[in-house]
């Protein structure tokens, strides 16, 4: 069956995004993007520390994966905006993932200046997949300046909390046309398949991969999850209900 | 002598010098690393045209790890 996400002008079959963040060990980034498949991951941009051996991420990832920079570190839209201009110079490509953030302590993304950044950007040929707190009014906006995509955190980054905001990111499934990917919190595969059976359109994971004892594995884990809760969703779910209902018949029993 | 800064430091070298002599330098390889001259990005074929001057702000960057 031909189920692609597409995202500006580029398909994916994988609907397991992945991030390079956190791995104890570089060369593990090449194996998880193996072993999941994923077809898109996550870079940051960062000032150059002279004092400690240089290494470009960009070595460990295959070129037939899409990169999605991100704009870390930026505190407001103007920050964000500049990041991602110098990523495409860079020869990234046209993804951003615009992260505004300036609470240390949740790393809760700055809606409105998230959105501003949206607007500049887009403008500018941008494929923008802004990272968002769940709000509906929000993400209106962003699909009104140009958005590609909307990513809901499902709980603070790095937190494994699973999907916190679940009923905040039904209502975005619900009423926003751009595709949803829930990005941030995700703690396991269940939660994963959890986000894909309620009709995401993809997920995000990076902590809970790197984090994993085995993330190899762990990759493979969350790529099968979300397969499995695709398939699901596609197949449309029975409802749930208080009383039970047979599933032997309730004629013909062997007694009177 | 010329003064510029680097990543907000000031810095001081002997004399101008192309983007790839000042890596060289620094013992930065030119693959791994992002510069920007007051501002703009410095494409890597013109790393050995484009020259570094008296009062240029430099960035030098690098993509790394991230979420």
């Amino acid at each position: 069956m031909n189920d692609i996400l597409k995202i500006g002008e580029k398909e994916f079959k994988n609907r397991l995004f992945t991030g390079t963040g956190k791995f104890p060990d570089k060369h593990m980034i090449p194996k998880i993007l193996k072993s999941s498949g994923s077809e898109m991951i996550t870079v940051a941009l960062r000032r150059v520390d002279f004092s400690m051996p240089e290494e470009n991420v960009l070595e460990y990832i295959d070129k037939s994966v899409t990169l999605l920079p991100n704009t870390s570190g930026a505190r407001d839209a103007k920050e964000a905006v500049k990041i991602a201009r110098i990523a495409r110079e860079a020869g990234c490509g046209d993804f951003i993932k615009i992260e505004v953030i300036h609470d240390m302590k949740y790393l809760l993304p700055d809606n409105e200046e998230t959105v501003k950044a949206t607007e500049i950007l887009s403008k500018e040929g941008f494929v923008v997949l802004p990272y968002v707190m769940p709000d509906l009014i929000t993400a209106k906006k962003l699909e009104d300046t140009g958005a590609a995509a909307v990513m809901p955190l499902g709980s603070p980054i790095g937190s494994n909390q699973g999907l916190k905001t679940k009923s905040m990111i039904e209502i975005l499934i619900e009423n926003i046309s751009l595709p949803i990917i829930v990005d941030a919190g995700i703690g396991r595969p269940s939660q994963a398949a959890e986000a894909m059976e309620m009709g995401a359109d993809a997920v995000l994971v990076n902590s809970a991969i790197a984090n994993a004892d085995d993330p190899e594995s762990m990759a493979e884990a969350f790529s099968l999850a979300v397969k499995a809760g695709r398939k699901a969703y596609l197949a449309k779910i029975a409802e749930t209900s208080s009383k039970a209902k047979a599933s032997s018949p309730l004629t013909g029993f062997l007694h009177d | 002598m010329i003064n510029i800064t680097i990543n907000s430091k000031e810095e001081r070298l002997e004399k101008e010098m192309d983007v790839m002599t000042f890596l060289s330098k620094k013992g930065i390889k030119k693959d791994s690393v992002v510069v920007l001259i007051n501002e703009d990005v410095i494409k890597k074929d013109d790393f050995e045209r484009v020259m570094i001057k008296d009062g240029n702000k430099i960035e030098i960057l690098r993509f790394v790890s991230g979420g």
